[in-house]
């Protein structure tokens, strides 16, 4: 099927009702609404380098987590810190704080999952400057007998270290509540997610991505209230997303959304991911415990895995994608990339082999800074076209 | 820099026979190791130690693996376009891919694939695990992975939470091994090799300092093959020994004032990997009288430094003293294990740390009385890369100058012979050298 001739390309769902508006609003004006939101609430914003770092504590000190994200334009500022060969994700990342585009962050945090973040991490702090920065490990073993105590006592340091910089105690009362918030933000993704499992799913793959990247850019107890006013119109919604190949896309730092839209555009519906700034960012509840941090670790070593926590024969990442891949009830699955990211490159074989053997078909995809258009729409349509014969 | 005319005395190394010779028997070991009933495990080349409780085992260190394939062109062309052909980027590390591909092909440089029976392997660089999982699951063979954390900034010793999770990881270690080998694990045996490891790193730590001498007694080159069996080598009586009488060796070039190079008249620190297949290319600068001197990769995978700052807050590369002048002997199980966790942060808690790796590079042109420094932009490996581009402009920032090359330290195919050679051309006339006259 040809881009033009799309009934996807058309009809751009969501955009006609405004249910999307606001959350796409928070996405395109992430800056502007950190800084209204520290007018606003008096409050200081710090930025998030992983999905890892634990934002409930960051919550709940009063300050609002946002996670820090490239900005998809071409640029030339990071080039002297970062050499071509790490990914361009963290190269983008790297090149807004160098740009000053987040000059309203006082503090950063990275909780470690890969080594060109890591760069990133450094190279921020010594060049672009932050008043608070703190790097967590997070452990790759994560189903190790001692990970959930090692990981305690990270987010235990983190949070001794977080209250001597802001002069108070962080209290469990406090922690209770960002986790409950946090939780409810899970729960209503995760509603909104199965909505996707039925046969002409309400929202569309691109449209679930901005509910996901919004989330990490805004103070989710408001996003929450989005989120069930989105929950309760969904079942009225007109303009449906077109039905079409029900599609997973997994892999990496893709929080481009114009790239998923193209996708679609091209006569699939994506139905399901696994991707880190989808399911894998909220997918399981942080279970609350009497020792907050503890429960905290768990909830965390709990999360599915990016292939950099998934080092073992277990293959704990393969079992998640097969198990959704299964219940999301998808034709095929693309496995999205960001060029030169090491910890994909690893999984991709096997997990295409993995699919394969449980009779998914899969294709690749690497993505750089900026979307080659014309090569995306090819090799989809192409893996949309081979789908169809196979079904 | 010194004078045109000097003319140091030179001679060639008297130990260089035996380090060849080690390595030799080293990879003979591996060859015949079904044979002489030997269990041949593999993962990196820090992680053999992890071994060394089993009465009978020779370690295949995967990274020196591919960079003795890397010398052989042919042959790890091959290599890397069968790692390729199962769907695996090119810019991934490039050891790695030449293990993997000479497992696919079932070739060695000595013939076939010497197959592990099992890996083992300790995460510092996030290639590590991934590299080994996939490989074992590939052989169908046991697979056993310590992660060691990662924190920031580096020069701050590790927590010690951090000691504490990789030790308990390192304590399930021989009942596991002792599970699937069936072999009783000897801690006295594990604890005699740790030890002579660590005085094996500490000799090599103390010959690198010994080339902060003018003129320099040994070049990079060199060095590159005589750090081997302290990085990837047997941990026996006869390395220890060979590190002994090669310091001893070396100490005596100082004294006698023989350099590595006659005509020294500059000297060069060379960051990263080097192309293995172009090792001629520190001959070339050798034809300007630039001796290569120092290098982070030879001294840190090797060599027991730490990083100090002196009473000015300027840092220093110093020799670490040997642990067991420094603490009791370990008893137990778990304290060998503890001591192992100590160790390992201790050697290589800089690897992928950007904060230090500014500091040591400054460090060492400094120390090491370099008069510029030459930073490979390595394409193979994302591990040491890391903090690289930082370093050169801490090193301009010193007032060191610097000239950075693209490459691929395994991988031929990205090496660009006379791209290289002019950036050489230029920056040694930039330091003010000419091409000396034979
Ligand atoms: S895209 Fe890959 S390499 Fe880049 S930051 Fe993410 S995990 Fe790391
Ligand atoms: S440090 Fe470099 S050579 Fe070693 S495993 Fe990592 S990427 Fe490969």
């Amino acid at each position: 099927m040809s881009t033009t001739e799309s009934p996807h390309a058309e009809k751009k769902p969501g955009q006609n009702t405004g249910l999307m508006d606001g959350f796409r609003r928070i996405i395109q004006e992430r800056h502007d609404y950190a800084r209204e939101w520290k007018d606003r609430t008096g409050g200081r914003v710090f930025g998030g380098m992983c999905t890892y770092v634990p934002e409930e504590i960051i919550y709940a000190a009063g300050i609002l987590p946002v996670r820090v994200l490239g900005s998809h334009e071409p640029q030339d500022v990071s080039e002297r810190h970062i050499y071509a060969m790490f990914c361009p994700f963290c190269r983008d990342v790297l090149a807004q704080g160098l740009l000053g585009r987040y000059d309203y962050l006082e503090g950063l945090i990275m909780s470690h999952t890969c080594m060109h973040l890591r760069q990133s991490f450094d190279s921020w702090v010594t060049h672009v400057g932050i008043d608070y920065f703190y790097y967590l490990f997070m452990p790759q073993l994560i189903r190790h007998r001692k990970a959930r105590g090692y990981l305690t006592t990270e987010f235990t340091r983190f949070k001794e270290n977080l209250e001597g910089w802001i002069g108070k105690k962080i209290s469990n009362e406090e922690i209770d509540r960002a986790i409950e918030v946090h939780n409810t933000n899970r729960r209503l993704l995760r509603q909104i997610y199965e909505l996707r499992k039925s046969p002409n799913p309400p929202i569309s793959g691109a449209e679930c991505m901005e509910l996901v990247v919004s989330s990490q850019l805004c103070d989710k107890a408001e996003h929450n209230g989005m989120l069930e006013r989105l929950l309760k119109e969904l079942p009225a919604r007109q303009d449906l997303p077109p039905a079409g190949t029900r599609l997973m896309v997994i892999g990496g730092e893709c929080d481009d959304q114009e790239a998923v839209r193209l996708v679609e555009a091209s006569g699939a519906n994506v139905v399901a991911d696994d991707l880190c700034c989808g399911s894998r960012y909220f997918w399981n509840e942080v279970i609350p415990g009497e020792d907050r941090m503890s429960a905290l670790a768990q909830g965390y070593l709990n999360k599915p895995p990016c292939p950099l926590k998934d080092v073992t024969h277990e293959r704990i990442r393969f079992k998640y994608v097969l198990d959704m891949a299964r219940e999301f009830n998808v034709q095929g699955v693309l496995q999205v990339m960001q060029k030169f990211c090491d910890p994909h490159e690893f999984d991709i074989p096997a997990m295409e082999r993995f699919l394969k053997d449980n009779g998914i078909p899969s294709y690749s995809i690497e993505l750089d800074v900026t979307m080659p258009v014309g090569q995306l729409q090819t090799r989809t349509e192409a893996f949309l076209e081979m789908l169809e014969l196979e079904i | 820099m010194s004078p045109e005319k000097i003319l140091y005395k030179t001679k060639p190394l008297e130990n260089w026979a035996w380090g060849k010779e080690l390595r030799t028997k080293h990879y003979k070991s591996i060859m015949t190791a079904k044979d002489d009933g030997k269990t041949l495990t593999s993962g990196s080349a820090h992680a053999r130690i992890l071994a060394a409780g089993l009465p009978n085992y020779v370690h295949l260190s995967g990274e020196p693996f591919g960079a003795t394939i890397a010398t052989m062109p042919e042959l790890a062309q091959e290599c890397a376009e069968a790692a390729e052909a199962q769907g695996f980027s090119r810019d991934m590390c490039a050891y790695m891919r030449l293990y993997w591909g000479a497992s696919f092909l079932n070739k060695s440089p000595w013939g076939k694939f010497p197959k592990p029976d099992l890996g083992v392997q300790s995460a510092i660089c996030d290639s590590h695990a991934k590299w080994h999982q996939m490989m074992t699951e590939y052989m169908g063979i046991p697979f056993f992975v310590v992660e060691v954390p990662q924190y920031y900034p580096a020069l701050a010793p590790p927590h010690p939470s951090m000691i504490e999770y990789t030790a308990e990881q390192f304590m399930d270690m021989p009942p596991w091994m002792e599970g699937v080998t069936g072999q009783k694990w000897d801690d006295e045996k594990f604890i005699t090799a740790l030890l002579r490891l660590n005085r094996i790193h500490v000799l090599w730590a103390e010959i690198c300092t010994l080339n902060q001498n003018v003129p320099a007694p040994l070049d990079l080159k060199s060095m590159y093959s005589l750090y081997w069996p302290a990085a990837g080598g047997d941990i026996n009586e006869d390395t220890e020994a060979f590190y002994r009488a090669l310091k001893d060796e070396v100490q005596h070039r100082v004294d006698e004032g023989i350099a590595a190079l006659a005509t020294e008249r500059c000297r060069l620190m060379h960051e990263n990997q080097p192309p293995w297949y172009a090792l001629y290319i520190f001959r070339y600068m050798e034809g300007f009288g630039a001796v290569t001197n120092c290098g982070g990769y030879v001294f840190a995978l090797g060599g027991a430094f730490d990083l100090v700052d002196d009473e000015q807050g300027n840092p220093h590369l110093i020799t670490e003293t040997p642990v067991e002048q420094l603490e009791p002997r370990p008893k137990n199980r778990e304290e060998s294990m503890y001591l192992m966790a100590k160790l390992h942060f201790g050697r290589y808690r800089f690897v992928t740390s950007p904060d230090a790796k500014r500091k040591i590079a400054v460090a060492m042109a400094d120390d090491w009385k370099c008069n510029g420094a030459i930073i490979m932009l390595n394409r193979g490996c994302e591990g040491l890369s890391v903090g690289q581009t930082e370093a050169r402009l801490a090193l301009i920032d010193a007032g060191v100058p610097t000239m950075v090359y693209e490459a691929n330290m395994a991988d031929k195919r990205e090496w660009d012979d006379r791209e290289v050679r002019d950036r050489l051309d230029s920056y040694m006339e930039s330091l003010g050298l000419k091409k000396l006259e034979d």
